[in-house]
């Protein structure tokens, strides 16, 4: 469902090392439908994954599908932009926009006419992760578990032909953490479209991940199909 | 920020004022009199390049240093009510001379007219409509006219005055570009953003060739242009000051003035 | 004289600002979000009105829209109109040298827009422009109102270029800093001294306004 094939050589002052000593990041592998955990330690290189996947920076080469739908591919001189490859992304901080209340926020990117509809489905997608109430507050005025859950409903409210994950997790405490896994789990085989979720948790990867990839410094370790 | 740091920004920001006070005193308004007889003249703007020759002649005559202060002649009357350190007064008009003499502020006795000038309308070196002469100034191809703003400016005054004894007022109205001084007029005209300008003749010849003198205003459309020369009372070199007002008014200085298109009095 | 200066004032105002606020932002969306080649040229050459002297400004607008200008030479040889002393030239003027203030408040305010919230938007799947009006512009309409409110304030107080482009002519192009100078040269003090009021009554409101606006908006 999804295939990645991508080098990039980051660090040295490059736009997207950031004082990182320089290394390159080479990686290939083809995930199936369902939660890919993407594995690693920090700055091995997983954020990079997902925003290149995502558009937000390109490969130096390589190529990227999803879905049998090319996004990128050197090659062929294909590199979409950003808003078309229909790329659902939950940041590590959510960026949720902090001027909109949460249902503005998720039916912001739906492609639905009239904002009759468009509210409408917001509310359906508020009530599958049991937020109706956060409905019309503004994001600063929620949980950080509350905000995760809008933030994910934002991405898939879109339509999107995968989901990226950015250590969605991270800053939400041990208890929420549990409830939450499932969720994403749950949300997942509803929308029936890839997640490619970027941790350094173990525990977290093991739970959920149906195919997982550890990245080390740049590159591949190791694979692993769990169920 | 350590105390010391803060006394030393101190010391240098108050050296740096001083300093700059320094500067600007023999920039802009007159010196103080300095010692050996030092003088400071006053003068309209219409008279620069002629003053300035005469004062180097005063130099070489005298010894004495003498500092100009050009300005449009409202302003300079100013300064001197506001007890400017200045010598003699040389004014584009004799309004400004006139309130100076009410306030007592001039030397009555030294006061006297030593050059007149003549009002002429200039245009651009290329491309002006056909002018000969004042009325002209009415043609439809005379889209705008630059004229010293009559509120401030000496040759605005009299180019109201010719406007109006020559009945062209209503119609030049609409035309009427107000400048500031004279040779804003003249910087007008020569860049062509205005299809002519009246200023004094003697503006017209420092102009040189970026103008075209077209026109002179007849003698009797406008009160005779004198202009009046006064030791200023309060000057602390009087005999100097009285000195520089002779040589102005002397063969020498006449002569001078006569070079630079001023014409004589013709009386007083 | 008053009037007509206030009035004149407050139209010339009200275009410059308008035409400030489309172009200011332009620029500063450009300096903030954008790179290419020549872009330290054009913050300098955007940044140029607020460090030279007015009256040289005015003198370069002058070569280049006057009647035998570089641009406005062959406006006025094809049609017969010049922008010099008319209100637009008035307009220009002001608009020229208060756009610096606009473009650099404006550009630290979508510069201080976290450059994230803008990427979620397009992986939502929104396009550049209407980024800008649904998320960087709100974001960061306080910084830009504060950059709009000094550039109307630099704008009423314009003197230098405006009387080199515009002249002084009343009812005309004689804004409310010509007016004052007009008056204090003829001697008119109590005229001189009700324009200074009224101008610095606006310009006080104005910086207060700036700096109420300038303090972070903040979320909760």
């Amino acid at each position: 469902m999804l295939s990645v094939k991508v080098r990039k050589r980051l660090g040295d002052g490059r736009p997207n090392g950031a004082g990182r000593a320089a290394f390159t990041l080479d990686l290939s592998f083809d995930a199936p439908n369902g939660v890919t955990t993407l594995l690693g330690a920090s700055g091995s290189g997983k954020t990079t994954t997902l925003r290149l996947i995502a558009g937000i920076v390109a490969p130096d080469e390589g190529a990227i599908a999803v879905g049998g739908r090319v996004l990128f591919d050197s090659a062929e001189g294909i590199n979409l932009p950003i808003r078309h490859r229909r790329v659902g992304f939950v940041f590590q901080d959510y960026a949720l926009f902090p001027h909109l209340t949460a249902a503005q926020n998720i039916a912001y990117g739906m492609k639905a006419k009239g904002a009759g509809a468009k509210l409408e489905r917001a509310g359906e997608l508020l009530a599958l992760f049991h937020i109706e109430h956060a409905a019309h507050r503004l994001p600063h005025e929620l949980s950080g578990g509350e905000q995760q859950r809008v933030a994910l409903a934002r991405a898939l409210a879109s339509d999107p032909a995968i989901v990226l994950l950015d250590e969605p997790l991270s800053a939400v405490d041990e208890a929420t953490r549990s409830r939450l896994l499932d969720e994403i789990a749950a949300a997942q085989r509803a929308a029936n479209v890839p997640f490619l979720y970027v941790t350094h948790n173990r525990v977290e990867a093991e739970r959920l991940g149906a195919y997982s990839v550890t990245l080390g410094h740049g590159r591949i370790i190791h694979e692993e199909r769990l169920k | 920020m350590s105390p010391r740091t803060i006394k030393i920004m101190l010391a240098l920001g108050c050296a740096a004022l001083v300093a700059a006070g320094g500067c600007r005193r023999s920039a802009n308004a007159p010196s103080d009199a300095a010692p050996g007889g030092e003088i400071t003249v006053s003068a309209g703007a219409s008279l620069r390049d002629a003053f300035q020759e005469i004062g180097r002649l005063y130099e070489a005559r005298t010894g004495r240093h003498v500092s100009f202060n050009f300005g449009a002649s409202g302003a300079l009357q100013k300064q001197i009510e506001a007890a400017a350190p200045v010598d003699v007064f040389a004014s584009a008009g004799a309004q400004q001379m006139d309130a100076l003499a009410d306030k007592n502020l001039i030397d009555r006795d030294t006061r006297r007219d030593f050059a007149r000038n003549e009002l002429v309308v200039v245009t651009p070196q290329t491309g002006a409509p056909q002018i000969n002469s004042f009325p002209d100034l009415e043609a439809e191809a005379v889209r705008r006219v630059a004229v010293g703003n009559p509120r401030t400016v000496p040759a605005g005054q009299y180019a109201e005055q010719v406007f109006n004894n020559l009945g062209l007022a209503a119609k030049l109205q609409p035309k009427l570009i107000l400048a500031e001084d004279v040779r804003q007029v003249l910087d007008y005209v020569a860049r062509g953003e205005v299809d002519a300008g009246v200023v004094y003749r003697t503006d017209a010849q420092v102009a040189g060739s970026s103008v075209r003198i077209a026109a002179v205003a007849p003698e009797s459309s406008h009160e005779p242009i004198l202009y009046p020369i006064a030791v200023v009372r309060e000057s602390r070199n009087g005999e100097a000051a009285r000195s520089f007002v002779e040589l102005v008014a002397g063969a020498e200085g006449q002569g001078v003035l006569r070079r630079y298109g001023f014409r004589e009095t013709g009386g007083r | 004289m008053i009037w007509s200066a206030f009035k004149l004032s407050l139209v010339v105002v009200s275009c410059a600002t308008v035409v400030i606020g489309a172009s200011g932002l332009a620029f500063a969306y450009l300096l903030a979000r954008r790179d290419f080649r020549g872009k330290e040229m054009l913050d300098a050459v955007v940044t140029l009105p607020l460090v030279l002297p007015p009256t040289v400004t005015g003198y370069y607008l002058i070569v280049l829209l006057g009647r035998r200008g570089l641009l406005g030479g062959p406006l006025y040889d094809y049609t017969g109109w010049a922008v010099t002393f008319t209100p637009w030239a008035a307009v220009v003027a002001a608009a020229v040298m208060a756009l610096p203030l606009m473009v650099k408040t404006s550009r630290a305010a979508l510069e201080s827009v976290n450059p994230t919230y803008e990427i979620a938007s397009y992986t939502l799947g929104k396009g550049e422009a209407e980024t800008f009006f649904r998320i960087t512009l709100p974001l960061a309409r306080r910084g830009i109102l504060a950059g709009l409110v000094l550039s109307f304030a630099r704008a009423l107080g314009e003197f230098g270029a405006t009387l080199m482009l515009a002249g002084n002519v009343p009812g005309r192009t004689q804004t409310m800093p010509l007016a004052i100078y007009e008056a204090v040269a003829a001697g008119e003090e109590r005229q001189a001294q009700i324009l200074a009021l009224i101008l610095t009554a606006v310009s006080v409101t104005a910086v207060y306004l700036t700096n109420r606006l300038s303090r972070s908006q903040v979320y909760g």
